[in-house]
């Protein structure tokens, strides 16, 4: 059968999870970015080491819908308590933020030193995960064998696609002004979190396949990028999970052909299609200076 | 609609009584009592950190207070939310944002829109309609970041305007634009209250406040004088307001002397 066929390759599976990953983070990575706070991702996908962790050591479960919902409370605990250090009035919103994330962060990489150095689970294998082996653990879905970190970026995927689209224009008005949205009872602060939450989630999905720490560049730079090449929102969108996927299909190759880290030279591609993208804005833009000067648009207060 | 014996003070277009605010420690509003007749075009004035921008943000919600209370046409903001319209200062939001000029204008009608539902192609004909009030119609499809500070401003008022509201806030809405555009937006608010609209503008300029407004609430943090403009625009009330910064008001009439401007106002 083809469908079989297609989940028992090796290659294929890699490639999908990698444009999984690119697509899930992408969604969220928009409005982070959007919002100015892209570093948020930094700092969510290391606290969720802490739920990870937890997780782990409750159910001995390492991936699957345990560590998802596990994700989720990382979350919203992370956001709780966030809010309960900010409602003192002593620290500003970012360096409660800071606070509660890198806390959360030291906490879980304690847990894993103390009680889980025996095991697969390694600081480095933790921070960078390994897409090269995400085919080998698989669950039946309908007869097929498909691998555990496909089948929850799956979900988690449409999960972030069917949040962005449905709540498309409350999502642009509490990214954009955010004061405007509650004075039109949009709750701005819940779509916030909500956004949060979901990063947690795709980041614990992804956790396998890039690690916490590769998976920032999936939400910051695949967007950035986008941002640079378009000035519509609408097109921001699809256009990032191109370029994540373009990152990935190019990383796997590459990675393939100098024998590198899979999931490391993704993440290289999605700064080097960033760092092309901005090279060619500069020489457009100067190229277009040389040719009208007085043409420019209306200037800025 | 809840039952008419909800109702506190429903003759007033804002009523507010005991209103403190603090930040942390420091107090930004303390026992205001304000209340402000439907149908005027009236100036929040008063010096810099004295609460201005502080009072708009406790009326509609966006700060709470630690005490006291807010009613709009006898109304918790809750209950009144499709009646208000707030235009905050247009520093507040990130002008490279990619929208269009268009998309920011329909996101007044968002409320009435509705959770979930997208907007439609009436709902951008209304926006069209809300831009050319302002004169803004040809910039539609410009993203916003091309805009001029008093273009902005104007695709902000059309944003209000759009809205519908009975009573409408802005905050500085003359602050650091053209003149062209001044003139533009004092007569959409004189527009305004010609229909029978309550607005209530923080206004940073002393000289200019008695010509455009009709009615003035002088706040220091604390609530100095409010009513008619002619009553409360005096020497006595002015110094009680900015105080040092006044000194032209010591020795000069201030029916004569306007005084020079922007004192103790902002860039």
């Amino acid at each position: 059968m083809m469908v079989a066929a297609f989940f028992d390759s090796i290659p294929a599976m890699i490639l999908l999870t990698g444009v999984l990953v690119g697509a899930a983070a992408a969604l969220p990575g928009v409005f982070l970015v959007l919002r100015g706070n892209a570093m948020l991702t930094d700092a969510i996908s290391h606290s969720i080491v802490f739920g990870v962790i937890m997780v782990w050591l409750l159910t001995r479960e390492l991936s699957g819908p345990v560590q998802l919902i596990g994700a989720g409370l990382t979350g919203v605990l992370t956001v709780a308590l966030t809010e309960a250090l900010t409602r003192t009035g002593l620290v500003r919103t970012d360096a409660a933020i800071g606070l509660v994330f890198s806390m959360l962060f030291a906490a879980g990489i304690l847990l894993i030193a103390i009680f889980a150095r025996q095991v697969h689970l390694h600081a480095d294998t933790i921070l960078l995960g390994e897409i090269g082996f995400v085919w080998m653990r698989t669950t039946p879905v309908m007869g097929i064998a498909v691998p555990v970190s496909v089948l929850m970026l799956g979900v988690v995927l449409v999960l972030n696609l069917a949040f962005v689209v449905l709540f498309w224009k409350e999502l642009k008005l509490a990214t954009f002004d955010p004061a405007l949205a509650a004075a039109l009872g949009f709750a701005p602060a819940t779509l916030h979190y909500t956004l949060l939450t979901l990063t947690s989630v795709t980041a614990v999905a992804a956790f396998d396949a890039v690690g916490p720490v590769l998976f920032i560049a999936f939400v910051i730079v695949p967007p950035a990028t986008a941002l640079l090449m378009t000035r519509r929102l609408a097109l921001i969108v699809p256009l990032a999970i191109a370029l994540a996927t373009l990152a990935s299909v190019s990383g796997y190759v590459l990675a393939d052909h100098w024998n590198v880290a899979i999931g490391g030279m993704m993440a290289t591609m999605t700064g080097v299609l960033f760092v092309a993208v901005l090279s060619a804005r500069a020489l457009k833009r100067q190229l277009q200076h040389r040719r009208a000067v007085p043409d420019d648009p209306a200037p800025r207060p | 609609m809840a039952a008419g014996s909800d109702l506190h003070e429903p003759g007033l277009a804002l009523h507010i009584e005991d209103l403190t605010v603090r930040y942390g420690a420091t107090v930004a509003l303390w026992d205001i009592d304000l209340d402000i007749p439907p149908g005027r075009l009236v100036a929040i004035v008063g010096p810099n950190g004295s609460g201005k921008s502080t009072l708009l943000k406790a009326v509609v919600g966006l700060l709470r207070p630690v005490a006291g209370h807010v009613r709009i046409f006898g109304q918790p903001i809750s209950r009144a939310r499709s009646r208000v319209a707030y235009v905050h200062q247009r520093a507040e939001v990130d002008w490279d944002f990619p929208a269009t000029v268009l998309e920011v204008v329909t996101m007044g009608l968002y409320r009435r829109i509705g959770w979930l539902r997208p907007v439609r192609k009436t709902h951008r004909r209304a926006a069209m309609e809300a831009l050319a009030e302002v004169g803004m119609e040809a910039f539609a499809e410009r993203q916003i970041g091309q805009l001029s500070g008093g273009q902005q401003q104007r695709v902000f008022i059309a944003r209000a305007l759009i809205q519908q509201a009975d009573l409408v806030l802005l905050d500085e809405p003359m602050a650091g634009v053209d003149a062209v555009s001044e003139d533009i937006i004092l007569s959409l608010l004189r527009n305004l209250r010609d229909r029978g609209k309550s607005v209530v503008v923080v206004h940073h300029d002393l000289s200019t406040v008695r010509r455009r407004f009709d009615w003035m609430a002088l706040l220091n943090r604390r609530l100095i004088a409010q009513g008619e403009m002619h009553d409360v625009y005096t020497p006595a009330n002015l110094k009680a307001a900015y105080g040092g910064q006044m000194a032209v008001f010591a020795d000069t009439d201030a029916e004569e002397t306007a005084p020079s401007e922007r004192v103790g106002g902002q860039l």
